[in-house]
């Protein structure tokens, strides 16, 4: 069974506890999501632990994570179901004469030849699983609608066999990079929750966190050079992740202290345009 | 003013203010404010926000709203009774708040100090990033500066502007920058230097939020929350550029 959250501090904690730093605002939406069992959709930057949100309440909850990566041109085949066709042609082949057609055709549609993708083996899983539905926003708006039946009524309806119903809700995540506006219809359905670069604090608190033999120092004023740079006018602001991959850098280089060297020659871990590198050297005076 | 009526009354100025509000939201915006414990003030604006709001580009008029309608109804945010004895109370407790947050700076009300010794007191709590004094310096700079009268029929950003010139924010970064050069015992290197100054223009950031936040405590109570929220309406369309879409269909 799934653990149930007694209240908003306690996802915090517990989110804590699986090295997940959650604000107020993720905790209080992930304890509403269990509670009214409802999809939370998280939208927000590329790299701020979207994803890693739903890895972490699975962590956390001890449930399965299953994962269905979109991608332009998914289909009903594969993220819902798809008939073993090859598998019927042997079932067909296999007994040409003995069995009566209306027997072969109740045989060849029936649980043995159904392959289940992800959301179909979320909704039919005995055991507690967490959907991820990663980056939403890729697959195109006909393609959403497949997901409508699912994130409300938790079931999927197959011609051939009739509605297979959830046995236990589910939490499910879907993730948006937020590159087109999601439907309506889609939106309504989910809690929304937006996850933005956290603050300096927050961020100092994911650094030591994640990187653990980094000096609280160094985690200082990564956060505050981090900060600065977000507030330039770059084509991609530093994420979360880039952040972790700068600190553990500087913590294998043996730096303790930042100075404009050091700054100047790490840029391109945070940074990934020439020009943004640039304009951040130049904006910082690291540049000389 | 019972929950539900209010609950109504703020998801209609959610409407108007632009923001595309549906009956299942607002259905599960009840259902949601149910599992959250009343008094919990911050779980109860993420339940309405998750609820209510689905696009980030609404979030801040949403917030200014929720601050407008909830916030500011009662000392306690007390949602289940807020009248307008509540809010008198609040008034009242601020006043004397106010006086306790003089008493332990400079010996007696913060009413009696120079604008000069407020000009200082800000500089020193902007460069130690005092958050609980500059809460208090916000409070009392709109207090003094503001010339705030009842029933005024001006807007916010009137009152702001009066506020802001009279402690000559523009300067502060300059002064609090020098300061701090003045304070560093070693040459600060150019890079320190940039952060540094990001710090304070964040801290400046946060003070003048912290004023607006104060104007709006006043005239919600000078001239009622529903009153209040109409005036946001124009400013949240305006700011807001993704508000546009959820504009044109309000003219059609």
């Amino acid at each position: 069974m799934e653990k149930r959250f007694e209240s908003v501090q306690s996802v915090r904690d517990g989110l804590k506890s699986v090295n997940y730093l959650a604000d107020d605002g993720i905790a209080g939406v992930v304890f509403l999501a269990q509670r009214l069992g409802k999809p939370i959709l998280v939208e927000g930057p590329a790299g701020t632990g979207k994803t890693q949100l739903a890895k972490s309440v699975a962590d956390l909850t001890g449930a399965r994570l299953i994962r269905l990566q979109c991608y332009e041109g998914l289909d009903e085949s594969k993220a819902l179901y798809e008939w073993n066709y090859k598998k019927q042609l042997l079932r067909i082949q296999a007994d040409k004469n003995s069995d009566s057609w209306s027997e072969v055709h109740d045989d060849i549609f029936s649980d043995e030849f159904l392959l289940t993708r992800p959301l179909l083996e979320a909704i039919s899983a005995a055991d507690p699983v967490v959907l991820l539905i990663d980056e939403v926003d890729r697959v195109e708006v006909e393609t959403e609608a497949l997901l409508l039946e699912i994130l409300s009524e938790y079931q999927v309806s197959i011609p051939e066999l009739g509605t297979i119903t959830a046995k236990q809700i589910p939490m499910v995540f879907l993730t948006s990079n937020n590159t087109r506006e999601l439907s309506e219809a889609l939106k309504r359905r989910c809690l929304y929750l937006h996850v933005d670069y956290p603050d300096m604090e927050r961020e100092k608190e994911i650094v030591l966190t994640k990187v653990p033999d980094i000096s609280e120092n160094l985690a200082d004023q990564i956060a505050r050079i981090v900060r600065s740079i977000r507030q330039l006018d770059l084509k991609k602001a530093p994420s979360v992740s880039e952040t972790l991959d700068w600190a553990r850098t500087l913590l294998l280089l043996g730096v303790d202290h930042i100075d404009a060297k050091e700054a100047k020659e790490t840029l391109n871990i945070l940074l990934k345009y020439q020009t943004d590198i640039a304009k951040a050297a130049k904006e910082l005076s690291v540049d000389k | 003013m019972p929950v539900l009526d209010l609950m109504s009354g703020f998801i209609a100025e959610l409407r108007s203010a632009g923001l595309p509000v549906s009956l299942t939201e607002n259905l599960d915006a009840m259902e949601a404010v149910k599992e959250i414990p009343i008094e919990d003030r911050d779980a109860f604006k993420y339940a309405l926000g998750a609820t209510l709001v689905k696009s980030n580009a609404h979030w801040r008029a949403f917030e200014t709203i929720f601050e407008v309608y909830f916030s500011l109804r009662g000392p306690e945010y007390d949602i289940t009774d807020a009248t307008s004895d509540a809010d008198a109370e609040m008034w009242r407790e601020q006043q004397e708040q106010r006086q306790g947050d003089g008493k332990g700076q400079s010996g007696g009300s913060m009413d009696s100090l120079t604008p000069e010794e407020i000009a200082q007191m800000l500089m020193s709590a902007l460069m130690n990033g005092d958050q609980a004094m500059m809460r208090a310096l916000a409070r009392q700079a709109v207090q003094r500066f503001a010339g705030m009268e009842p029933g005024r029929p001006v807007g916010g950003t009137y009152y702001l502007y009066r506020t802001l010139r009279n402690l000559d924010l523009d300067n502060m970064l300059e002064k609090l920058m020098k300061a701090n050069k003045d304070l560093a015992e070693e040459e600060l290197t150019p890079l320190e230097e940039r952060l540094e100054r990001d710090e304070f223009e964040t801290r400046i950031e946060q003070f003048k939020q912290e004023v607006e936040a104060e104007i709006r405590r006043r005239l919600v109570a000078d001239r009622g929350a529903e009153a209040m929220a109409k005036t946001l309406r124009k400013p949240c369309q305006k700011t807001s550029t993704s508000c546009t879409r959820a504009e044109t269909r309000c003219r059609t």
